[in-house]
């Protein structure tokens, strides 16, 4: 009883260190977070807030709120050609993201899950393409989009981004279809189930989190991508929104509250997509670690 | 409901030879579990009637056919998986109705048949619910279900009670029984718990290292086990086993403690062959401990360990440099170091070759 009595002063400085400890690295990650979220907001509300400015107003005041906010910055962008390069954006992105998608779905499935000779060499090939940077093809790519007569066309658009974004996808696919019980498909094996049965009444419903992830990435990709839309377009009719920017800069100068007006729009899609199925994007990447 | 076949069955993973050689005769409507420790080929065995895995050699019949090339639906057999399978995004009822769903089955059959195994089960009021909303016991009878509505002509369990709790085991191997009872369905059975093979099956078959090493009633591999590793595998606390030579009219322990050699051990090999010898717990008590023994030998030995379980104690003592068990019962606290006098029913001997474990008498 006396040792007993004694030792509780000891456990007690003990357990008084031990929530301080505790409250000291929760803290410290709290106040890491928020950080790292300033970071990222800060950015942006300067960009909403330089949207609503005049052009002086964005070099004079640039860290001030605007004075009278220009709201017709954003009924003057949809005056221009602005509109019709969001719409040649949206097919883009969903002519790229679907098909994207759906072979890169059965690609990781296959790969993962079927037995076949080189099976192993044909992902390492996939994996390795993946490592090739795009510039370095650039130039390759424009020439056979060119001699298949593609160029300022939306299929010349389409498919390049398709065949980008497959690597990265399957990737993903393989690692989660790896994990996946093969008992369910044992199971639908033994219910009667044919390959593709298996895959669409079993495994695919189960794989919500997963496709959405890549839905998600890949829509972000392809809904900023700049360097091959540059390149490959000349004419208003295919123009995506990253390349028809380009209309609010002069050759001295630019109109940036409406460039910025722009940038505000097309995130929108983006932030929305993003709050439907952030929780099946948070959980396929918390899955993937295990 | 259906005869099984299985005929010189071997499987081959790449140069590495899992299960040699298998043949055994499944009788319309019998259970029989397939028992052993893990590795041993019983679940590559299954999965193999299942037509989950390929046969490397042999032939599979299932009533007269032989289904080596056909696939698993095609059987006629359902299974019951150790982790349930059950698939998470549908309803129970969806669960249990889908392979129905697969095959076309009318509308109206599909739910007389779940309803019926639902009654069957006592899943009526869990239908709408997802396998997530289900306790463990109620998943097992779901994946039980799933398996009754599609009528199979063989129903193949692979371990379904490992995942149970102790409790919840011993009560779905009741409802299990209850439900073979009830359907009189042939029956494969895989386990490693030999108590679940022990009091479920028809009949067992022991494996070990891909060979079957007995086939035969729960009492018959009990009481006359065909070698030293099913002595070993069936009972708890395992079968004694112990080095000795025949020398005579004696048998003499590793360590040199001799035994008289009963009158049913007359007929052994030629002297001086080195047997292993087999003594179940319950064939050694201490004297006023133990059940009337026909041929009693007595000695006296210091206890090592007493496990008292309440309506029996085990004690352990070391002979012939093993450690024993002997079962007391009615028993009385027992210190460690206490000498006692054993008595062991040499009547009850069983006697194994020590070169390839093989009985003897």
């Amino acid at each position: 009883m006396s040792a007993a009595t004694q030792m509780t002063p000891q456990r007690e400085t003990g357990r008084k260190k031990r929530w301080f400890g505790r409250r000291l690295r929760g803290g410290m990650a709290y106040g890491a977070l928020i950080l790292v979220c300033i970071a990222i907001l800060i950015p942006i509300v300067w960009v909403v807030l330089a949207s609503l400015k005049t052009r002086r107003e964005v070099f004079l005041e640039p860290l001030g709120l605007p004075a009278v906010p220009q709201w017709q910055n954003y009924t003057q962008i949809l005056e221009t050609a602005f509109p019709a390069n969001i719409a040649n954006s949206v097919i883009i992105t969903v002519g790229s993201v679907v098909p994207m998608v759906i072979f890169s779905l059965m690609a990781g499935y296959v790969l993962a899950r079927r037995v076949f000779l080189g099976r192993r060499l044909v992902y390492v090939v996939i994996v390795l393409t993946f490592a090739i940077p795009f510039h370095s093809i650039l130039v390759p790519l424009y020439r056979m989009v060119d001699a298949l007569g593609l160029l300022n066309t939306f299929a010349g658009l389409i498919l390049p981004n398709i065949a980008i974004g497959i690597p990265f996808s399957v990737m993903i696919f393989y690692s989660f279809f790896r994990d996946f019980p093969a008992e369910l498909e044992e199971a639908a094996r033994l219910d009667g189930c044919s390959p593709w049965r298996i895959l669409f009444s079993v495994v695919l419903p189960l794989s919500a989190p997963v496709v959405l992830s890549v839905v998600i990435l890949q829509t972000v990709n392809v809904w900023n991508e700049f360097l091959w839309a540059s390149i490959s377009t000349t004419g208003d009719e295919v123009r995506p929104w990253t390349t028809g920017i380009m209309q609010f800069q002069g050759e001295y100068s630019s109109d940036w509250p409406r460039i910025l007006a722009v940038v505000n729009v097309v995130m929108v899609p983006l932030i929305l997509l993003y709050l439907v199925s952030q929780k099946y994007f948070v959980r396929a990447f918390a899955g993937m670690n295990k | 409901m259906a005869e099984l076949e299985l005929s010189n069955v071997s499987k081959r993973y790449g140069g590495l030879l899992v299960v040699p050689d298998i043949s055994l005769s499944v009788g319309d409507g019998e259970f029989v579990a397939l028992v052993g420790p893990s590795g041993c080929g019983k679940s590559t065995t299954l999965r193999m009637i299942a037509g989950l895995e390929e046969i490397s050699g042999g032939t599979i019949s299932i009533n007269g056919r032989v289904v080596n090339d056909l696939e698993p639906d095609e059987r006629g057999i359902a299974m019951v998986f150790q982790s349930y399978a059950l698939y998470p995004h549908m309803s129970v009822a969806k669960n249990m109705s889908f392979a129905l769903r697969v095959a076309g089955r009318p509308r109206e059959e599909i739910d007389s048949r779940v309803n019926e195994a639902a009654r069957i089960l006592g899943l009526t009021e869990f239908l709408n619910r997802r396998p997530a909303a289900l306790s463990g016991g109620q998943r097992q009878r779901v994946a039980m279900g799933r398996a009754i509505v599609r009528r199979p002509d063989v129903f193949l369990f692979d371990e379904p009670l490992s995942n149970l709790d102790a409790k919840l085991r011993v009560q779905m191997r009741t409802e299990i029984k209850r439900i073979h009872q009830n359907v009189g369905a042939t029956t494969i059975y895989v386990t490693h718990d030999q108590i679940e093979a022990m009091t479920l099956a028809d009949r067992v078959v022991v494996m070990n290292n891909g060979r079957i090493e007995q086939v035969g009633t729960p009492a018959e591999v009990y009481a006359s086990p065909a070698t030293s590793f099913v002595a070993e595998f069936i009972g708890m606390p395992p079968m004694n086993l112990v080095g000795a030579d025949v020398e005579g009219d004696a048998l003499v322990l590793d360590g040199g403690t001799r035994l008289p050699l009963p009158e049913t051990l007359r007929t052994l090999p030629a002297s001086h062959d080195k047997v292993l010898l087999g003594l179940r717990p319950e064939d050694i008590a201490p004297a006023g401990h133990g059940l009337d023994m026909a041929a009693p030998w007595s000695l006296d030995v210091p206890v090592s360990i007493s496990e008292p379980l309440g309506a029996e104690t085990l004690l352990f003592f070391e002979l012939a440099g093993k450690e024993w068990t002997a079962r007391m019962l009615s028993p009385r606290p027992v210190a460690p170091g206490e000498r006692l006098s054993f008595n062991f029913d040499l009547s009850k001997l069983h006697v194994f070759d020590a070169a390839d474990g093989a009985r003897i008498n």
